[in-house]
């Protein structure tokens, strides 16, 4: 419903890219949040960004979804440059934070269709995969209640149903399944599988490293705002030379040995 | 969608979700309720007695005013105006930075300047509203004493209220552009509680001039009614 002209413009996306390109990208508060960092995620891919609390995953991911102003870089949404295309970009990504916002007074029906009017779909088109992604997340039964007496976990899944009604191209997802119960979280993965599966390209950050191991096709692991590692399990294992360790054993080596270089 | 259609169904939501925060205030339990509405009919009757007490002796105001009474007035309508002063850099801070439905807004395709502007519009009126509300029982008083041509006193309160949010809302961005958005909250925190304080010791200093002045009044006229000891007012006329 507030739709802006500029959003379909094919001319500003380039064909057979990436799904997000960063280059360079840095944010310093008291010191340097994200530190030159380059990224590729390719599309339809699953995408996992591991690191230490303090690594600076969200704020890299909050300047892709253009919440947060890089002091420096690029960053690339299926060829669109974010920087000076930002109302393009936003129209094709969605972007979940780590405790997101539901308003307590709308139903979760009410909620998506908030949503969708944002990115400018009419409530008669996006009634129709909101119930889908709704029941989908096994909300059915609280289709017209209010949010306010909603647990964590429903919150979380109203949230991701927020992003996901205007299907979109790139979904960001900050620890997304935190506080959730075994159950919901199932719920979330199937849901998530099902949209990488369509085609779709999922960037997330999780502190579950078997998640990341079940579910990424890639796996990047941040640290002091630097990639200091990427790519498949198995191109993990490979790069740091530990044959058949879990993700957890290579996770820990690789951030100790960032830590003493560092030091 | 035309600008001025996204304008109204944002502030469609907005008021839908103002409107459903208000309700559930209001309607808690019934009890609640009930205590609710005795408590606001209470605070609207008790703040007419300030409000006579403080304005009732201005009701037969006529021009050309003198001026103690313009530097009363100017000093009544500046300290009502940094109060909402104070409330509307609050409020905006709140807006600009602390709404936790920003993230979501902010990352979506919606034009900004379409949700910045209703949602500086509904602190205009809210500050405007709550100024309204306050008032109300001085300009009752005013109009009892002196007649339905200080209904317009009410235009009065209205332009303060609209210029305070104007002038909240340039005082904030500028903030925001000089020390950053997590500064500027707290500064602007400070600036309402100086600001509010400031409001509350200027009503202590009237409050302590006029009533000792009509203490000594008062104290006059025992003394001349013959309860005070001989030798004072009395026997000095």
């Amino acid at each position: 419903m507030v739709r802006n002209e500029q959003l379909d413009r094919p001319e500003i996306m380039k064909a057979d890219v990436s799904a997000l390109e960063v280059r360079g990208l840095t944010k310093r508060f008291d010191r340097p949040a994200v530190d030159a960092l380059d990224l590729t995620v390719r599309t339809g891919e699953f995408y996992a960004l591991l690191g230490p609390n303090g690594a600076g995953k969200t704020t890299t991911l909050r300047m892709v979804a253009g919440l947060l102003k890089p002091d420096a870089g690029s960053v690339s949404i299926l060829g669109i440059d974010a920087l000076a295309h930002p109302v393009a970009a936003k129209q094709i990504m969605a972007w979940v934070s780590d405790e997101p916002m539901i308003y307590d007074k709308l139903t979760p029906l009410e909620y998506l269709e908030f949503v969708a009017g944002l990115w400018g779909i009419d409530p008669a088109i996006s009634s129709a995969s909101a119930h889908k992604l709704l029941l989908s997340l096994g909300l059915e039964p609280h289709l017209h209640e209010r949010c306010e007496r909603f647990s964590k976990g429903m919150r979380q899944k109203v949230a991701l149903a927020g992003a996901l009604v205007h299907d979109p191209r790139l979904i960001i997802l900050d620890e997304p399944l935190t506080g959730l119960d075994a159950l919901s979280a199932r719920h979330v993965k199937g849901l998530l599988q099902e949209r990488v599966r369509s085609g779709c390209t999922v960037i997330m950050t999780t502190h579950i490293l078997e998640v990341a191991e079940r579910m990424a096709d890639r796996i990047g692991v941040i640290a002091a705002g630097r990639l200091v590692a990427e790519g498949t399990l198995t191109e993990l294992r490979q790069q740091n030379g530990r044959g058949d360790s879990s993700l957890e054993d290579m996770f820990i080596a690789l951030v100790d040995t960032n830590a003493a270089a560092a030091a | 969608m035309s600008s001025a259609a996204a304008l109204s169904w944002f502030a469609r939501h907005e008021i839908r979700l103002a409107w459903r925060e208000w309700l559930a205030m209001m309607t808690g339990s019934r009890g609640k309720r009930k205590r609710a509405i005795i408590a606001l009919i209470a605070f609207a009757a008790i703040m007419h007695l300030p409000a006579y007490a403080v304005i009732g002796r201005f009701a037969d105001l006529q021009f050309p005013l003198g001026k103690p009474e313009l530097i009363v007035i100017t000093a009544t309508i500046f300290l009502a105006w940094a109060l909402m002063l104070s409330q509307a850099i609050e409020s905006v801070t709140r807006v600009f930075y602390a709404r936790a439905d920003l993230d979501l807004i902010m990352s979506s395709p919606a034009n900004l300047a379409n949700v910045f502007s209703v949602r500086i519009a509904a602190i205009a009126l809210a500050v405007t509203g709550m100024a309204l509300l306050l008032s109300t029982p001085f300009v009752d008083v005013l109009v009892i004493g002196g007649g339905v041509r200080w209904l317009s006193a009410f235009g009065l309160v209205v332009a303060i209220g609209l210029s305070a949010a104007a002038v909240a809302i340039a005082i904030t961005v500028l903030l925001f552009r000089l020390i950053g958005p997590s500064h500027t909250r707290l500064v602007a925190q400070i600036v309402a509680a100086v600001i509010g304080a400031g409001f509350v010791i200027a009503l202590q200093v009237a409050a302590v001039r006029y009533g000792g002045r009509r203490a000594r009044q008062s104290a006059t006229a025992r003394c001349c009614h013959g309860y005070w000891p001989a030798g004072c007012c009395c026997s000095a006329s």
